[in-house]
């Protein structure tokens, strides 16, 4: 009996740590999987198809309702072609397309993430099963326009405030409808993409003004300085940047190699203001840091230039060629472009502009916080004097809009693989009332001035109408 | 205020409800076992040992206890110890087996002689026996009862009644019992409330099963301790607060699953009643039979000698009852196991009975500390059982009755280099399975990769996970969770919906109930007076701990999951008329003393 009541002691110990570590393992699985595995890729499809029958719905800022809940089920837009639109940044509720609002903002719209006195209080109230509606800074007409405008193009559309970071319009193509992104049938190759946040495109001659704004921060501005175009004779022999044409456009000054789009007066100065100064000017643009849209992610793009003149000199030009990198998100182009036209500052973009509690109360808006400076305002008002001269009488002419000073580029980016290049524009309104940044992004499309600056010019119109 | 925001809301009362309930009985539980470790061991009355005094000795007759199992020799382990040239380390033991008290030499070569007769194995024990431990050791049996019969006079123990309601009194929580009933009229209530629109014609049904529950339920907390003077009133209200469980997610799980109510339908022809009662029955046949049962089975294992009768057609009946199943048996084969046998339109899981005949022989041999050779015995016996069990195979009940074997043993006979052995052996066995079994190698696989991806074999433990990371702590209430979609929800996984609806809180306090079924078992295997029960209270608690914590701990990644049932809530009917048996079983033993027992 003395035996077996040490054995049990002994038992209890053993037991004591077993069902301990039960317990604690308990509440450590939940916290892991609470933060692993809810939007997790793989999530439970049917158990995600009951748990969205409640949950809030998402509006854009011209109140269209984009994502819907009654009667067990969930429904998106009604207009098949805003649905379409905004297909990869609401996303859908069985999670096939990540970094969504629908994904990211699970807790929000299912009403999840609360404090245990707010949700108390809405339990009372006998609400507590109602979910947040989620209200976005993006407009459904813009956004819709923007993707008749793409047509059957493939590629990516951005339109932000730059004074505020408000994203107001985001489109990537192609897209298809949420129903059948839901049924995970008949999805056309690359829909579930958000190209528009996520895509990598070389900017083409698009970043020639981050070239001029390194030249002007290195100090070698001078407007007077002129470089003659050798035409399709390489500027540094033997695979230095070179015109795509036979014609030369002879002497120029900075105002006309923007206007013309010239390669060899970028490509000159970009060797003139050196490697550590292009690099530099480009990190002060954010390129290389990831981007955060309030809780969805975007791309923040790369830049990488071997020490060679050759290839810098293409850099120059926004043409990654080699082993060079330099490639840049829609989102990202149309973030940098707004911040010239916000004397330098760059703002931090948002999709998100507040949630509408069960009881209907508004809470969580948005503030506008500035991400960087990216060039002092001196320089940023030299560039948009250059930039607006480009869209007024130059190559960017497009993009004109009668009434409206808009400063834009035009670019048109080689890439391997592909028939034709693809065609850019980045720009955006001088105006106080309007101050809108656009960035249009055509895959193997064509050039920049035939295609992508007339869909800026377009969106440009509708948003300030 | 609809019905799911009701529940909603009501998830907090509910939390308190059985997180109160849990909380009363747990630290009634642990209180009473720390308080009287040392107070429960009392010696057997009426039965003590002699000395007689040594030649040229002065001083008079020395009087030793018995305890059930009573270890005589040198060693100081040894409930009496005794100094002469040939008494060994462990010489003998004196216990108590179905009502008559045996020595039993610890080693053949241990000399022992009753009344100057040689033995060498177990030999009833009767009054004015005298024991021969070696030379000048002598010891005599007294047995009062017998000695005041012979004499022609009564034998009553002065103030027995008194000593034992000092001794036993009982351990009670109204509270807890009042905390449980008001879980089950709320959850009840909000139940019902949710069957509206198509499921209107279920609300009766629903109705009369809980009220029909809460009435038994209520009447056993009432009535049995009536019959049974030691009726333990903590085991019965932790049963009662995990069947009340149970019954509420299977019906959630069946009347509130579209997906699940369709199908019936249809095979019903539209009937909404007839599909409910489809569904249901078999688990509430499974459990009313259970509790009819419960009673039979209690005062069988209180007052009569059932259960040690049962020895030897346990011993035979443990190894058929496995090679039927591996002869005749059908599953699902995708989940590895093929444990089901089909009997006229009812389909039995003959290995849930075989666990309670195998946890019968187990305590038959280790009711005192066994000599080697019947130590080998058993080992050869429990060797072809878990083999046969292997065959089948059924690995998740290897899982519960190895552990449970071990804790019998090594509490039974303090052997615990050989545990040790035993448990280095468990491991090769695990990794031999692991080779040789492919569904397995898979389970295993998609343990160790749970949170690395989501693949085929590890989706089950995922979206159980995901589940109980949706429940929070405080659950989704009733109806409000998502269970579609996680694979066998109902039986294996069923643990998730419940921390999915009922919240984290529940979940752990469902684990605490579980605990205080073992710390019971443990208290009351001390309480008991022979040393049958004492195992067999051992072996069944410790059973139902380690089969809740498997289960539990499998369905939420922190082991490897197999396919176990969670017992008094997972779906399946003989899983739960097991368990049933087994609670009837437990609180026999655990009500059992000398004096109740029936008399040869």
């Amino acid at each position: 009996m003395k035996s077996l009541l040490r054995n049990l002691r002994i038992i209890l110990i053993v037991f004591s740590i077993i069902a301990c570590s039960l317990l604690a393992g308990l509440v450590v699985q939940q916290k892991r999987s609470q933060t692993r595995l809810q939007a997790a890729a793989g999530e439970n499809k049917q158990a995600l198809a009951g748990r969205y029958r409640e949950a809030g719905d998402i509006l854009s800022a011209d109140d269209v309702t984009l994502a819907h809940s009654a009667d067990d089920t969930r429904s998106y837009a009604e207009d098949a072609t805003v649905a379409a639109s905004f297909l990869q940044v609401v996303g859908d509720y069985t999670h096939n397309i990540a970094n969504t609002v629908e994904s990211n903002y699970q807790g929000h719209l299912l009403g999840t993430d609360r404090g245990f006195f707010p949700q108390l209080a809405f339990d009372i109230q006998g609400k507590g099963l109602v979910g947040d509606d989620v209200h976005l800074t993006m407009r459904a007409d813009l956004n819709k326009l923007a993707l008749e405008k793409m047509g059957d193009m493939t590629g990516a559309v951005v339109m932000l405030d730059y004074k505020t970071g408000d994203i107001l319009a985001s489109v990537s193509t192609p897209t298809t409808a949420p129903d059948q992104v839901v049924r995970y049938e008949d999805i056309p190759d690359g829909a579930l993409f958000n190209r528009a946040f996520l895509g990598s495109y070389a900017p083409g001659s698009s970043y020639k003004y981050v070239t001029t704004a390194a030249w002007i921060q290195e100090g070698l501005y001078d407007p007077e300085k002129r470089v003659t175009c050798t035409a399709n004779t390489p500027l540094i022999q033997p695979d230095g940047v070179k015109e795509g044409r036979e014609e030369s456009h002879g002497s120029l000054n900075v105002y006309e190699a923007m206007e013309l789009s010239c390669n060899h007066f970028f490509g000159q100065i970009s060797v003139e203001t050196g490697r550590s100064a292009m690099l530099e000017a480009a990190h002060s643009f954010q390129i290389g840091r990831p981007i955060k849209v309030d809780q969805l992610s975007g791309n923040g793009g790369e830049i990488d230039i071997p020490d060679r003149d050759s290839t810098l000199s293409w850099i120059g030009i926004g043409q990654p060629v080699a082993d060079s990198k330099l490639y840049l998100s829609p989102l990202q182009m149309a973030m940098m472009i707004g911040a010239v036209g916000n004397g330098g500052v760059m703002q931090a973009p948002h999709l998100v502009s507040h949630f509408t509690g069960p009881t209907g109360k508004d809470y969580g808006g948005r503030t506008v916080t500035s991400l960087a400076t990216v060039v002092p305002p001196e320089t940023a008002s030299i560039l948009e004097d250059i930039l607006l001269d480009t869209v007024a009488k130059g190559s960017a002419s497009s993009a004109q809009v009668s009434g409206l000073e808009i400063a834009g580029k035009t670019g048109t980016a080689e890439v391997e693989g592909q028939d034709k290049d693809n065609a850019l524009f980045v720009g955006y309104i001088q105006s106080e009332d309007h101050p809108y940044a656009i960035a249009v992004v055509c895959e193997d499309a064509g050039f920049g001035a035939g295609n992508a600056a007339p869909i800026a010019a377009a969106l440009f119109e509708a948003a300030t109408k | 205020m609809d019905a799911a925001n009701a529940a909603y809301l009501m998830r907090y009362l509910i939390v308190l409800l059985v997180g109160g309930a849990t909380a009363l009985l747990i630290i009634k539980a642990v209180r009473d076992f720390s308080g009287g470790m040392k107070k429960n061991i009392r010696p057997a009355r009426g039965f003590f040992l002699m000395v007689p005094p040594r030649r040229g000795e002065t001083g008079g007759v020395r009087s030793l206890p018995l305890f059930h199992t009573t270890i005589i020799g040198k060693k100081r382990s040894c409930d009496i110890r005794l100094r002469g040239v040939d008494v060994a380390g462990r010489h003998a033991s004196i216990y108590l087996y179905d009502g008559d008290w045996y020595i039993q030499p610890m080693r053949p070569q241990n000399q022992v002689k009753i009344n100057g007769v040689l033995i060498s194995k177990a030999t009833p024990l009767r009054n004015n026996d005298r024991l021969d431990l070696g030379p000048g050791v002598r010891l005599v049996f007294v047995d009062e009862e017998e000695a005041s019969a012979r004499q022609g006079l009564e034998y009553r123990v002065p103030y027995a009644d008194y000593l034992r309601d000092l001794r036993d009194r009982p351990t009670r929580s109204p509270l807890a019992a009042v905390l449980v009933n008001l879980f089950w009229i709320l959850s009840a209530a909000l139940f019902v409330w949710r069957l509206d629109g198509d499921l209107l014609p279920l609300r009766p049904l629903a109705m009369a099963i809980f009220a029909g529950f809460f009435v038994i339920f209520n009447l056993y907390t009432l009535l049995l301790p009536r019959l049974f003077r030691h009726y333990d009133r903590l085991v019965w209200l932790a049963v009662t607060q995990l069947c009340y469980l149970g019954i509420l997610v299977q019906l959630r799980l069946t009347f509130l699953r579209p997906r699940v109510m369709e199908a019936a339908l249809e095979e019903k022809g539209g009937d909404v009643l007839a599909a409910g009662i489809s569904l249901i029955l078999p688990q509430l046949v499974a459990l009313a039979l259970g509790l009819v049962l419960l009673p039979v089975v209690m005062n069988l294992a209180a007052r009569t000698r059932f259960l040690e009768c049962l020895y030897k057609f346990c011993l035979i009946a443990t190894p058929l009852l496995l090679l039927v199943t591996l002869l005749l048996g059908r599953g699902d084969e995708t989940h590895g196991a093929t444990l089901w046998i089909r009997l006229g339109g009812i389909s039995l899981q003959l290995t849930e009975f075989a666990k309670i005949t195998y946890l019968i022989v187990l305590a038959t041999f280790f009711k005192n500390r066994p000599q080697l050779t019947s130590q080998i015995r058993f080992a050869l016996w429990a060797g072809t059982v878990l083999f046969l069990i292997m065959l089948l195979p059924d690995l998740g009940s290897i899982m519960i009755l190895l552990p449970v074997t071990l804790v019998v043993y090594v509490v039974m006979t303090s052997e615990y280099g050989t545990t040790l052995a035993i448990l280095g052996g468990g491991t090769a066995i695990a990794a031999i399975s692991y080779t040789l079994f492919p569904h397995v190698r898979r389970r295993l696989s998609g343990w160790t990769s749970l949170w690395l991806e989501v693949n085929d074999s590890n989706r089950q433990i995922v979206y159980g996970l995901q589940a109980v990371a949706r429940g929070g702590l405080w659950g989704r209430g009733i109806g409000n969770g998502t269970p579609d979609g996680i694979p066998v929800v109902a039986s294996d996984m069923v643990y998730t919906v419940l921390c999915e609806e009922f919240g984290l809180i529940i979940g752990l306090a469902v684990v605490c109930l579980f605990i205080v079924i073992w710390l019971r078992g443990a208290r009351n295997m001390l309480l008991v007076k022979d040393g049958f029960s004492s195992s067999l209270i051992l072996a069944l608690s410790s059973m139902l701990f380690f089969e809740a914590a498997i289960v539990i701990g499998g369905c939420t990644g922190l082991i490897p999951l197999t396919g176990v049932t969670l017992p008094f809530i997972s779906q399946g009917g003989s899983s739960l008329l097991a368990k049933l048996v087994m609670t009837g079983a437990l609180l026999g033993l655990m009500a059992r003393r000398p004096e109740m027992v029936v008399k040869k």
